[in-house]
This record gives C-alpha cells, structure tokens and sequence, in this order.
C-alpha cells in the first residue's frame, strides 16, 4: 500500500517540482504505480507532491486565489480521469503541469471580459524616425535598491503592471518566461505559428518594459 | 575628427540630428579609417528598429554568428539601443522575480482544497 503519511511530514515525504520539465524520478514511477492500482492515498500523495506549483502557475495565469483553486480542482479531475492513458512520456510534473495550464487558460476563456482597464499594447511600442532610429534617447536602467522593503514595493508595482496587459499578451508572457514554455510549446498553446507566438511574447515584453520605465528609467 | 567624435556624430547623424554641412566631414573620415568606414555600412544595414525587432533573438542567441556580430558592432555605436537592450533585459528578469515571490512561491495546498479535490473525485 501507498502509505503518504509514513514520514510524518508531507514536506520531507514528497519533495517538490525543481522545475517544471523536471525528470519524474523513482518517485513518480512508485506512485503512479499505486495511482493505477486505485490506491486511495496515492491520489492524496499526488495532490500533495504537485498541488503547490500548480496553484503558482494558476495564480500567474488567473490572478486570483479563488480562480486558482478552481483551476487546480479541475486540472486534477482532469489527470485523476486521464491516468489510464498517461504514457509516460513526461514527468509527471510536466505531465500535470500541461494540465493545469489547460484548465487555467480554458477557465479564462469562459469568462466574460473583465472590467478592470487594460493597456492598449500599440500605444506601449517604441516609435522610430523614417530612418529607423529611435524618436526619443533611451534611458540606461537603473538597479533597484537592496532593501527588502523597496524590493517588495518594486514587485508589486511590476506585478501591477503585468496584471494591466491585456490577456492576448499577458498569458504569452507569463507561459513563455515564467512557465518555461518553449516557443513551440507556446505555439500549439495559443494554436498560432512558432513566429506569431514569438512576436507576441516580444510585443508584450516591449510593453511592459513601457510600463516599467518609470520605476526603472528615472534619472535618479 | 578622431574615431570617438566620428562614433558621436555618427549616432547624430543617425538620429536626424547631425548639423548641416557635418556629413561629409564624417564621410571624409570613414574615408581614412576602415574601421569606421565599417561602422558607418553597419549603421545604414542595421536599422534600430530592426534592432529592436529581434532583440528577443539576440538575448536568446537566435542569431546567425554573422548577423550577430552586425547587430554587436551597431551597439557600439547606439547607446538607445545599448540602453533598450538592457531595460528589455531587466524587464524579464523583473517579472520573473515578481512572479516568483510572495503568493507565487510554491505551499502546500490548503487541507480544505485537497479535501474537495479528493472528495470529488470520489463522489
């Protein structure tokens, strides 16, 4: 029997993703094991493993809690049904980390558009002369402070600024740079060729390095 | 005119703001200098616009070793682009952090979540 709570603590029994391609390991191979045999605590165990970073990349897709947790729900109901089929191929890790992005997308599609003001991309790129240079001198960034408190109000401000994209960009974004993503991967995602996701990741990290510039680009 | 006031006015001419009559000073001494004569092909082959199009495949080192050393002898001579390569730079680095942190550091779930997730799976 697939016994999870043998080592008393669910964080010294079930180490965490390292990445989202991770490897699986001997680990995955135990328990999905005991998932095929229908052990009760190897679903348990499967949550417990996997729920965390999953809820991450829920929250940077969704960007809120509660969506999150829908999300995460449903992505494992999703994987809890599709186990019979799961060759594999991939980690499971990567295997649910698929899902869960799937569930979090399509949760995103469903909803109506939000009311809560979104940038137009166009005006945030950069404007050229006729002869290809830029109309305004760029300003070398500086580094932000070493305090603690400066660098928690500077990442809020810049996930103020990612939340005010709009979701076309926004999502290329967090799945290409944040979740590891490959452009190919992004592709099939967004169901566009390699190079229209690659532009759309590019336009949106043109954008909100627009945003960012005065946080950034101050002349102190 | 030396090969720093040549790379100076170089950018000046390149951003429409070369005085009249100057250009060919800057033409006479790319004349005397290959290196700067070089310079001066790469600024009219390598736009900054076209720069800033594939700045994403130069980070990400996408570029054919030919086409990448254009675009490095072109940030030799354009601070914006200099400037604009590392804002674009620091700005994944930027997001990356600020999604990495505080709610987005990977917890355990909740016990009522794995509870709901568990029970629905059974009913």
């Amino acid at each position: 029997m697939f016994a999870p709570s043998d080592c008393g603590s669910q964080d010294f029994c079930y180490p965490p993703l390292v990445h989202p391609h991770d490897t699986g390991g001997t680990g995955d191979a135990v328990l999905l094991e005991a998932l095929r045999a229908g052990e009760a605590d190897a679903y348990a165990a499967l949550v417990e493993r996997y729920g965390g970073r999953m809820r991450c990349t829920a929250l940077r897709l969704l960007g809120s809690e509660d969506q999150a947790d829908d999300a995460v729900q449903e992505a494992f109901l999703s994987a809890f049904r599709s186990l019979a089929t799961f060759a594999g191929e991939s980690s499971l890790g990567t295997w649910l980390h698929r899902i869960v992005i799937n569930a979090a997308l399509m949760k995103r599609r469903s909803e109506s558009r939000r009311s809560a003001r979104k940038v137009d991309v166009d005006d945030l790129l950069p404007r050229f002369t006729s002869m290809g240079a830029f109309t305004q001198a760029q300003v070398p960034w500086s580094e932000p402070a070493d305090e603690p408190a400066i660098q928690r109000e500077t990442r809020e401000r810049v996930t103020q600024c990612i939340a005010r994209l709009p979701d076309a960009y926004r999502l290329p974004l967090v799945l290409r740079d944040l979740e590891g993503l490959s452009n190919r991967e992004l592709a099939d995602q967004l169901e566009v060729t390699v190079n229209a996701a690659k532009v759309r990741v590019h336009r949106a990290r043109q954008a909100l390095r627009q945003l960012l510039e005065p946080t950034f680009g101050a002349t102190p | 005119m030396d090969c720093a006031q040549f790379k100076d006015e170089l950018h000046e001419h390149y951003m429409d703001r070369l005085p009249e009559g100057r250009l060919p000073a800057l033409e006479a001494h790319a004349g005397t200098c290959p290196e700067c004569k070089e310079l001066m092909g790469m600024a009219a082959e390598l736009p900054c616009r076209e720069f800033v199009e594939f700045v994403s495949d130069y980070l990400e080192d996408e570029l054919q070793p030919d086409r990448r050393a254009i675009f490095d002898r072109h940030l030799e001579i354009c601070p914006d682009c200099t400037a604009y390569l590392g804002s674009y730079r620091k700005t994944k680095e930027e997001a990356a952090a600020a999604l990495s942190t505080g709610p987005y550091v990977p917890r355990g779930l909740p016990p009522e979540l794995i509870r709901a997730i568990l029970e629905a799976r059974e009913g």
